[in-house]
């Protein structure tokens, strides 16, 4: 998939000797993203919280969080497949 | 790029897909979704109740057009929506009394009728409301075959009035009626209590199913189809009770899951009293792995482990992996 210098190359310069990933296949290998610690609009937040005190912003834009509705159950943070959410107490 | 590799995962647990069109959505991850049971109801942390309200409700509101008349039992979910004078619901919603709804929702849909009008009616309550206190109304709407569908939110007990048995507890779980006492505690004896969805299936109605909070796209196809269908219909709806249950708010959804898993709560579907379709475990967990979350069960780990219990309580998931064939691969029905 990627480039490899030839042997004589090699032991002649100092070039990089595996090239990188061109626009295709970096995007290929994009697929394999766990997105972790990323929001990625999977929705679950928004689908499992009971008191519907989490806003879509729409494509691109993830989610707001209404406070004034939210119980803290936490819900959105145990499903959220990838850890962007966290669940911190309130100082007072 | 030509490839048969595939990361894309379109059979997915996610509320959303952005993988899948939009018609192939789910209704919750819509923006345009009814809210039915809208933010500000009184419901505890982690509500698995409300929770499945919005989700079956929401996706009935869809399949009817927002041509919908909720009636509903007494139970948790009528207290903590509709202390009066306020409502969280967001469409005509009607309660009378805990045993009456199929009865108040035969009216209802016996009005429609003679008015004429499309309007569609639904009918929903807790456990105690359909299996104990409102079984007689409910026996005789699927007997009439009214044009009503029935959804049972099943938390396992009386709930709202402070967690007693009901003909829908399990099995070893504490209530405050079953408290667990002496050398060998129990909790709630086994042999008892009833299985309400396969009542109905004895009742020869359209349309009976179980669902659970924890697969979404199972529950709106469920509940859409029951929608397409007319005459008396069943929805058995699993949804964790963090207070009753002694669970972790957070782990409402988890719960559920491994209820599905475990073979402790079957998800099938029938059609004129024949199964037509179940949703298969992914992934088979000991039941100890459910029961152990959960503080109803704890006296079942507690010096001596109670194993026998266990063993026993893993004995009826067993039987109904085997009775509704919950390993073989899905069921062409849903």
């Amino acid at each position: 998939m990627r480039p490899v210098l030839d042997i004589i190359r090699r032991q002649s310069t100092f070039d990089e000797v595996v090239g990188g990933l061109d626009e295709s296949n970096a995007l290929f290998e994009a697929r394999r993203c766990l997105s972790c610690g990323n929001c990625f609009e999977c929705d679950n937040c928004y689908g499992v919280c009971p008191d519907s005190a989490v806003i879509k912003l729409g494509a691109g834009k993830r989610f707001a969080f209404n406070y004034d509705y939210c119980k803290g159950c936490g819900l959105c943070a145990e499903e959220c497949p990838c850890g962007a959410i966290v669940v911190e107490l309130e100082e007072k | 790029m030509e490839t048969t590799i595939k990361f894309y995962q379109t059979d997915t647990f996610t509320v959303g897909n952005r993988l899948l069109s939009e018609a192939e959505r789910s209704v919750q991850a819509g923006m345009q979704r009814t809210n039915a049971l809208n933010s500000g109801h009184r419901a505890c942390q982690g509500c698995g109740e409300a929770l499945g309200a919005r989700f079956a409700v929401d996706a009935a509101m869809r399949a009817a057009g927002n041509d919908l008349i909720a009636c509903n039992a007494t139970g948790c979910l009528e207290v903590f929506s509709t202390p009066y004078p306020e409502s969280s619901w967001q469409l005509p919603w009607i309660h009378s009394l805990f045993g009456n709804t199929a009865a108040v929702a035969t009216g209802v849909a016996a009005a429609q009728r003679v008015k004429g009008t499309k309007t569609r009616v639904l009918a929903q309550g807790g456990d105690g409301g359909t299996t104990d206190i409102g079984f007689g109304c409910l026996s005789g709407m699927f007997e009439r075959n009214d044009d009503v569908l029935y959804i049972c939110y099943d938390n396992e007990a009386y709930m709202n009035t402070g967690v007693q048995r009901s003909s829908a507890t399990p099995p070893a779980a504490r209530t405050a009626t079953t408290v667990p006492v002496g050398q060998h505690p129990n909790g709630n004896v086994f042999g008892k209590g009833k299985s309400v969805p396969l009542i109905a299936m004895a009742h020869e109605i359209p349309y009976v199913a179980t669902a659970s909070v924890a697969d979404l796209r199972d529950l709106e196809a469920k509940v859409t189809k029951a929608m397409s269908i007319h005459g008396a219909r069943y929805i058995h709806i699993h949804v964790p009770c963090p207070l009753g249950w002694g669970a972790d708010p957070a782990h409402t959804i988890k719960l559920a899951r491994l209820a599905i898993e475990s073979g402790l709560f079957p998800v099938f579907e029938a059609e004129h009293g024949e199964i037509t379709g179940h949703r298969a475990i992914r992934e088979q967990v000991p039941v100890e792995d459910y029961l152990k979350l959960q503080k109803r069960f704890a006296h079942l780990f507690r010096n001596p482990k109670q194993v026998e219990v266990i063993a026993q309580l893993q004995a009826i998931a067993d039987r109904n992996i085997r009775r509704f064939k919950l390993l073989e691969k899905r069921g062409a029905a849903v």
